[in-house]
């Protein structure tokens, strides 16, 4: 097979394998009737969908550098990540506008880029 | 009150830093297929299909080797995330018509997820299929505009621009946790998530994110106050 076919086939295997995992919940939830407000079942997952953004933030901090976690602390990079998600996450949780938290902790990023290189 | 394309369009004005993002983004997902050897339509498609610039960032490399197999390992064990994505948000999406629902699943990504997830969990919406469309209106379509531009022009986005797109993304996030509050369990699991995810990631590569998620949602299930037994 030519290599233009075979990369049609892992296109198409990788979607066909995404979309499983997209849709394959929403197939066996729909048959369950659970009460979001209530069912243990449904907490865990709204407790595990909190971690997970909060895992992507981290990801997103940590996940582009080489080395180790320590490593990677010690780059100015992520040590000025680290004070814009501080500073955004803190602007919101005082009520702010999302959208002011997410420009200040820009500036806060930029700012620290500066002074630290 | 609110219509259905009322709260489209709040979707799609949250999204809006996702939108920013995902258009230097995915320019560079489109320089990279021109690299590895992918043509404009191959390219278009991955996007579409796969819709996570990692898994398609790590495919398209193995793809540049002629590693077929490897790569689509890559983009099931990058994407496997998505089944506890689509667990939780599942319940909050209401009850649209079926096709609707299961062509819009497509679309899902990490962005789209954290994006949609805490506004619907938070809030009880009248038109929650209708915001989470809107989210996904203003981060698909960019994407795979993003690919075909990055086909043609490559990826001339300067450093500096690139760095400060793939930082709005995760500052813009924590704002969604912040939103958590004073729901201090949600919260907590969103730090436990930010905490325990690289640690985990460094020990099983691919798979941090999502037993990260499930270790923090354990421990809150099993913190949580147990109901009193009724005395008679």
């Amino acid at each position: 097979m030519s290599d233009h076919s075979m990369i049609w086939l892992v296109i198409l295997a990788g979607g066909l394998a995404s979309y499983a995992f997209r849709s394959l919940p929403q197939l066996v939830l729909s048959h369950l009737s659970l009460d979001p407000g209530r069912s243990p079942v449904l907490r865990f997952f709204d407790y595990a969908a909190y971690a997970v953004i909060g895992g992507i933030v981290a990801g997103a901090l940590f996940g582009g550098g080489d080395g180790g976690l320590l490593a990677q602390l010690r780059t100015a990079q992520v040590q000025a990540g680290l004070v814009a998600v501080a500073v955004a996450f803190g602007t919101a949780l005082r009520g702010h506008h999302q959208l002011l938290a997410l420009a200040l902790g820009v500036g806060a990023y930029e700012g620290m880029r500066l002074l630290i290189g | 009150m609110s219509t259905p394309l009322q709260a489209a369009w709040r979707g799609t004005r949250d999204a809006l830093p996702v939108t920013l993002t995902f258009s230097i983004l995915f320019v560079a997902v489109g320089a990279a297929s021109h690299a590895g050897g992918l043509d404009l339509a191959q390219g278009m498609a991955m996007t579409a299909l796969v819709f996570a610039a990692p898994a398609q960032f790590a495919a398209i490399d193995l793809i540049a080797d002629r590693a077929w197999l490897p790569a689509v390992l890559a983009i099931a064990v990058i994407n496997f995330r998505f089944l506890l994505m689509a667990v939780s948000i599942s319940p909050y999406l209401g009850r649209p018509p079926k096709p609707a629902l299961f062509s819009s699943l497509q679309m899902l990504s990490a962005s789209t997820f954290a994006t949609a997830f805490t506004r619907l969990q938070s809030e009880r919406m009248e038109h929650p299929f209708a915001f989470y469309l809107g989210v996904c209106a203003g981060s698909f379509p960019t994407a795979l505009a993003a690919t075909a531009l990055g086909y043609f022009v490559q990826d001339n986005t300067p450093p500096w621009l690139q760095e400060l797109m793939a930082m709005l993304l995760p500052v813009y996030f924590a704002t969604f946790l912040a939103k958590a509050w004073p729901r201090a369990r949600f919260l907590a699991a969103g730090l436990l998530g930010f905490v325990l995810t690289p640690t985990v990631n460094g020990l099983l590569p691919g798979f941090g994110l999502m037993l990260a998620a499930l270790l923090a949602a354990a421990f809150l299930l099993l913190m949580e106050p147990r109901a009193c037994p009724t005395t008679r």
